[in-house]
Formats: C-alpha cells, structure tokens, sequence
C-alpha cells in the first residue's frame, strides 16, 4: 500500500542526480526540492545568459562546483534546460552534447582536452546534430582543440545555433583555465568540480568575463527539515509511512555530517524502505539507527 | 688418521673458500658461534622489538641507528645478518630490507629498497590512512560510532563506507592528501601516494616510485620529477619510512657498506653525510631501524652532528681460539681433523680475522682430507709457507679497532696487507661469480642455522 518517497522511479540505486526538467526527467519534477542554495544559482545564471543569443555569441565556460552530491548535476541539467527553451524563443537553438560520462582516464590535461574535443567531434557526427561537412571540417582540428572550437563556435553560429557541451568533471585548475580559453564565440562549456583548488579558481579566474562560477552549498538542518517535508507533502493519507518526530529530529541533527542532498536521500530511502517491508506506518528511530549498522561493509 | 678422537668427516669442504656473506632477510644465516660483538647486536635487536607497540606500530622518536664498523673481512655482515634474522625472529612486526653494493650513490640504495618495498602492503598503508580520514569525518555522529570504530579496527572498507553513505569522497580524498604530506613531510610523495587510493592511478604511481619518469597525470597533479637524483632518492626513501613507520610495520633498513656513499671528492662529502644524515633523522624520528656497516675510516668522515646520531657502534670481536674451537664443534661436532693446537696456530696467524680463518681452515681440511693427517700448528705452518702470506691475510687488530693492520707489524706485514688488500678484490670478484652461478656457500648441511642464540663473526 505505501510508496517509498525517496525512490527514485526507474533506479536501482537512489543515489543519482535527479534531472526534473522537460528536456530531460519531467517525471520526476516533484521529486526535485531546492536546497542547498540551487534557486539563488539558477536565478545567477538565467541572469548572466539574458538574453541568451548575447551571452553565448560571446562564449562562456559555467563551472558549477560544491561537494560531491550536492546537486551540481541537477543544477546544470536545470540550467541547459532553461537555455534551450529561452534560446528557442528568440528563434535559436542550443541542442546540447553530454560528455559528463565520458571514461576518467588518467591523462594529462592537454591529452584529456583532446580527448574529449575528439569524443564532441564523434558525439556531433552519431547524433546528426550538424551536417556532414560540418563535422569534417572539425574533424581536421581534433588534435588542436583551440582551432577546433573556435570552428565549432563559427559554423553553429551561421545557423543561429550555440554549442552547449556538458564536459566530464574537472580537478585540476589548469584544466579549467584551459576550457576557459577553449570557451568561444558561439560555445558554452558547463564544467563539474567538487575539487576544491578548482573552486578556489574558478572564483578568480584568467578569462573573468567569460567565466560564470556557480557554487552549490552545503545541506543546513532547514534544508534537511525542508527536503523531508517537501517529499512527504500532498501525498494521500495512508500511501507513505509517517516520519516520527524522534526519528526526524535525529535526521535533521546528523545534518553536519550529511551535509549533501544525496547523503539524505540515501538515508530517508533507506529508513523508509525498512519501514515499508516491514508494514509499518511509521518510521522510526531505530530505522534511523540500523540506516548506520554497517556490518555488511567489511573488507 | 683421526685427529683429536673424531671420525674423519665425509663430503664437502664445511669451510667456504670465499668467505663474504650475503646480506638479505632471505639467505640463510650462516655458522655462528656467541661473541661479545653479537651479543651487542642481538641485544640492540631485542630493544627495538621491544620498542614496538604491541600491534607492532613504531613509536614516534624511538627510532635508531646502528654501526657495524670493522675492516674487511672482520664479519660486519655477518653481525648484520645475526641482526636481521633476529628481527625475523621477532615475527612479523619488523620490515627487514638489505642493500648492499650500493656504490657512492643514494639513487642505488633507493632503487634497491624500492625494488623490496611491496606495493600491496604500501596500498594497505596508504588505506588505513584513507580509513582514519573517513572515520574521523563522521566522529562527531552518535549514531555512526560502530562505523568509526570499525573503519579505526581495519574492520570496515573506506571506499565501502563512502560508497555506502554517499560521503564527500573529493573532499575525503584531499584531506587523505594533507595527511600523507603531513606524515612524509613531503607534499610531492604525499600526493602521489594518495592517489594510489584511485585504481586509474596505481598503476602510474607505481612506476614512478619504481624509478620511471612521472606520466603526465601525475605531472600536472604536481608530481613533476622522476626520482633520479641523489636529493630526490633521499626524499623518496624517507617518505616511504615514513609512511610505512605511520601505519605499517616500520622498516629495518640494513645498507651493507655504505662507505660509498661518501666517497668522492672532498668538497662533496658534507652534501653526502648530510642526506645521510637526513636518512638517519627519518629513521629515528619515526620509530624504524637503520644499520649501517662500514669501515673505520668511512665512520670517520661523518661529521659529529651526523656522527652523534647513531645509537650504537659495534665492532666485530675477533676471533679466539675459545670461538674458534665453538666454530669448529658446530661444524664436526667435535674437532674434526683439527687439533687444539693446530686450532691456536690458526687463531695466531689470522690475528682472529674470521675470514681469514675460515679460508686457511678450508686449506687446512683439504690437506687433512687428501692426506688423512691432522691439522697440526705444523701443517698450519707449511700452509702459510706454501702459498705465501696471503693465505693468512692481515692479523685482526685487537687494540684498536678501526686503525690499518699494518700500522703496528713491519714491513713484512705491511707487505702481506697490501696483497690482502688485492686478494679481497678477488675474493669481491669470486663471490660475485658464486652468486651468479648460484653456487651454495661450503657450509655443510644442518650447519647454517638453528642455534637459539646466533652470534659471533661469520665472515
């Protein structure tokens, strides 16, 4: 009879970002709660790309940094959504290229720029996001990504398009310097980082003008309070356990130490669950504790 | 003839020809009768067994370092070995490594140890590290303790845990950077060991710390230069004590002969004594053991602020004719074709150098051998006579250690330490042959170990 409010639909793992947007995850739109700062981000960066024909005629390189799930995907996916639509209104396009999954070797930076230039050229080329030509004539700068997005920026721009490319996290601050150098006309970069010397760059960084740092926070008890109470509301009486306020109280105390949207998530799940296979209506503290019996975690 | 009422032995000579010892953990240890030399060393040993924690961590600062000081041939590596395989006694709490041969160059010591150093048991190091940093980030939580005690008893993985709960891995994994740094005192190898935590980094770590150029991951990471100078190999030595003395068993360092390393011109002997030096401060401040053996003279070019820090000097006792009859019971269990007063001849015409001994006890028992006649102070004699001093080589030093055999003993001897001198050389050579072949040392079985308490210089 009861639904987990925490899962996440069509997930094994209830760990991952969440995408709750009309270009991508629409369904899960009432999942999403705005924590940790991500509506003062968004409002940030709607800001700096109105009107968005203007914004990215000049290149930009967005870095969203904060801690490993703290929501900085979601808040990218948001933002990339906000830009197609805002774009198609004023008669643009900006369909967008995800790289984020692209395979974490252990290169150098300059051989990892590359890489991820030639997987752009190849991902253009699969998807039949730009004609022919197009591609061929990038293809001739795979090894000089400087020329080569300074090409990709000069044939989208010709049909009113902008190169919107979503590149695998960064941990190193000469990475992003060079991505804010690679950030021309007609591209837009949104670069991931929860390091944080790239933080500490991205906030000073060479190229300032083109550079929009968007800093996800950590998760504070009224986040914690506000996360739980915005999943449990509006759902029919008798579909999801209660919460007691015992075991929400111990919740919200553990805030410093899970001080990610995702460590929450993953806690509230889990308690829930445990509730749920039990056939309980209430979840209570000691679902709080077995969430932290680790027995199952040796070597 | 039966000397001294023993059955005439069979089989091999029990006396090595070329009488230079191997230093390893992993060699046998060869004849060994007590000395007051070995008691020193087996004593030192049992120190700093008993220095260690029960879980066998190293205390901070009560680390040492020990010189085995002796001319050649008066068994330094041979005390050194008792040492080692004392501490292997002592189970598995020390980390015993050997070099020798090392030449003038620290980037040799470094290649040799790094060759020792096992790169699983560094991972284990670098990952209880890892462990500490995740347990302490959720101390502060009642309902996790079970969790930090278990991370803190090597019960529970670190990456398990984050996974499990979704922690901050990024900002786990830089404090797990400051920590190493912290510990090595290095920035450069604190970061390069942490990323051993990552498994797309092991593998390039790994050959940098074997010697390898860094790749350019590393580069950019700020691990910029290949270990290939005598400053950097310092470095990475220390580091790697270090890091193993925080979280692992600590090392045992053994350099055999380390007068190379301040061989040279003069200019460059404080730069060198001073790297050694710094090797020694790691070794104590983090609770390991560095043994170092050498000549006299080489001791004497450490300068007093170098010197003042080994904590223990031991000089090879020479050999009496009391150790050498010991020597010769273990080898037959009586006297074997020696007689006593042949034993005290050779006693007397070595001075007590047990290489020296050992060598003119294998000429002695072939003759005895071949002729089925006992080792008398004549046969003794006629040896010596035969082959000339060589056979004999330099008298040990009794009354000052350290000091040329030839200081004290005219011309004559003076004549018969420079062909000594020669004759190590080609001892040096033979023994390298022997090892490359392979060839076993003439020590009969049953003979190389097995004596509760090992001691007294072997060759």
């Amino acid at each position: 009879m009861s639904v987990n409010p925490f899962a996440l639909r069509g997930r094994d793992h209830p760990a991952g970002h969440l995408s709750p947007f009309p270009g991508k995850g629409s369904e899960e739109s009432g999942l999403y709660v705005d924590v940790g700062g991500a509506s003062a981000r968004f409002a940030r960066f709607t800001e700096e790309f109105t009107p968005p024909d203007a914004a990215a005629g000049r290149g930009r390189l967005v870095v969203v940094t904060g801690d490993s799930g703290s929501g900085k995907t979601s808040l990218v996916d948001r933002c990339v959504d906000w830009l197609g639509r805002a774009a198609a209104e004023r008669g643009w396009q900006a369909p967008a290229v995800d790289l984020r999954e692209a395979e974490a070797v252990a290169l150098g930076t300059a051989d990892r720029v590359r890489l991820v230039f030639r997987r752009l050229v190849a991902s253009l080329a699969e998807e039949g996001a730009v004609p022919r030509r197009w591609v061929e004539e990038l293809r001739v700068h795979e090894d000089d990504p400087p020329s080569g997005y300074r090409a990709l920026g000069r044939v989208v721009l010709e049909q009113r398009r902008f190169a919107v490319v979503l590149l695998p996290s960064c941990e190193l601050p000469m990475e992003l310097r060079e991505y804010a150098r690679l950030a021309t006309p007609g591209v837009v970069l949104f670069l991931e980082s929860s390091y944080p010397e790239v933080e500490r760059e991205a906030e000073s960084p060479p190229s300032e003008g083109r550079v929009l740092h968007l800093r996800m926070g950590r998760l504070g008890a009224d986040d914690v309070r506000r996360f739980v109470e915005q999943r449990l509301r509006g759902r029919p009486p008798g579909t999801v356990p209660e919460i007691s306020d015992e075991a929400m109280e111990a919740v919200v105390r553990t805030a410093p130490h899970l001080a990610t949207v995702r460590q929450v998530q993953m806690l509230l799940h889990e308690m829930f669950d445990r509730a749920i296979a039990e056939s309980r209506t209430t979840v209570t503290y000691r679902d709080f504790l077995e969430y932290w019996n680790a027995k199952d975690l040796t070597r | 003839m039966t000397p001294a009422g023993a059955s005439p032995p069979h089989g091999r000579n029990p006396f090595p020809l070329v009488a230079v010892e191997m230093l390893s953990p992993h060699a046998p240890l060869r004849l060994s009768v007590t000395t007051p030399a070995c008691d020193t060393v087996l004593d030192n040993a049992d120190a700093f067994l008993r220095s260690l924690a029960p879980d066998g961590r190293a205390f901070p600062g009560a680390g040492n370092v020990l010189a085995v000081v002796g001319e050649n041939g008066t068994g330094k590596t041979h005390l050194a070995m008792v040492l080692c395989h004392r501490l292997l006694e002592g189970g598995p709490a020390v980390r015993p490594v050997c070099v020798d041969r090392v030449g003038n160059s620290f980037l040799e010591v470094y290649r040799q140890f790094a060759g020792q150093v096992d790169r699983w048991a560094l991972s284990g190091c670098v990952q209880r590290f890892y462990a500490g940093v995740v347990a302490d980030s959720l101390a502060g939580s009642p309902a996790a303790a079970d969790i930090v005690a278990g991370l803190r008893e090597g019960r529970l993985s670190p990456q398990g845990v984050v996974r499990r709960y979704g922690l901050m891995r990024t900002g786990l994994l830089e404090e797990l950077r400051v920590r190493l740094t912290a510990a090595t005192g290095d920035p450069v190898h604190g970061t390069a060991f942490a990323l051993i935590q990552r498994p797309e980094f092991t593998d390039l770590v790994w050959d940098w710390l074997r010697g390898g150029p860094p790749a350019a991951a590393l580069v950019d990471r700020g691990v910029a230069h290949a270990v290939d100078t005598e400053a950097a190999a310092v470095e990475a030595l220390r580091a790697l004590t270090m890091v193993f003395a925080a979280q692992e068993r600590p090392f045992a360092l053994f350099v055999d002969e380390f007068d190379g390393l301040l061989a040279g011109p003069p200019e460059s002997v404080p730069g060198k004594a001073h790297a050694l030096g710094r090797l020694m401060e790691a070794y104590i401040s983090t609770g390991s053991l560095l043994v170092l053996t050498g000549r006299p003279a080489a001791f004497r070019l450490l300068p007093a602020q170098v010197a003042e820090r080994l904590g223990a000097v031991v000089r090879p006792s020479a050999f009496t004719a009391r150790h050498a009859e010991e020597y010769l019971r273990m080898a037959f269990g009586g006297l074997g074709p020696f007689t006593g007063p042949g034993v005290g001849h050779l006693v007397e015409m070595t001075g007590g150098n047990p290489r020296w001994f050992i060598r003119l006890c294998h000429r002695a028992y072939e003759r005895a051998v071949r002729r089925d006649e006992p080792v008398t102070p004549a046969m003794v004699q006629h040896l010596i006579g035969e082959d000339g001093p060589a056979s004999g080589g330099p008298p040990f030093d009794r009354r000052r250690e350290g000091a040329s055999a030839s200081d004290a003993l005219g011309d004559v001897r003076r004549q018969q330490a420079l062909i000594s001198v020669l004759t190590a050389r080609v001892e040096e050579l033979a023994a390298r042959v022997e090892r490359l072949e392979g060839g076993g040392d003439a020590v009969p079985p049953g003979m190389a170990r097995g004596h509760r308490r090992p001691g007294g210089p072997g060759p």
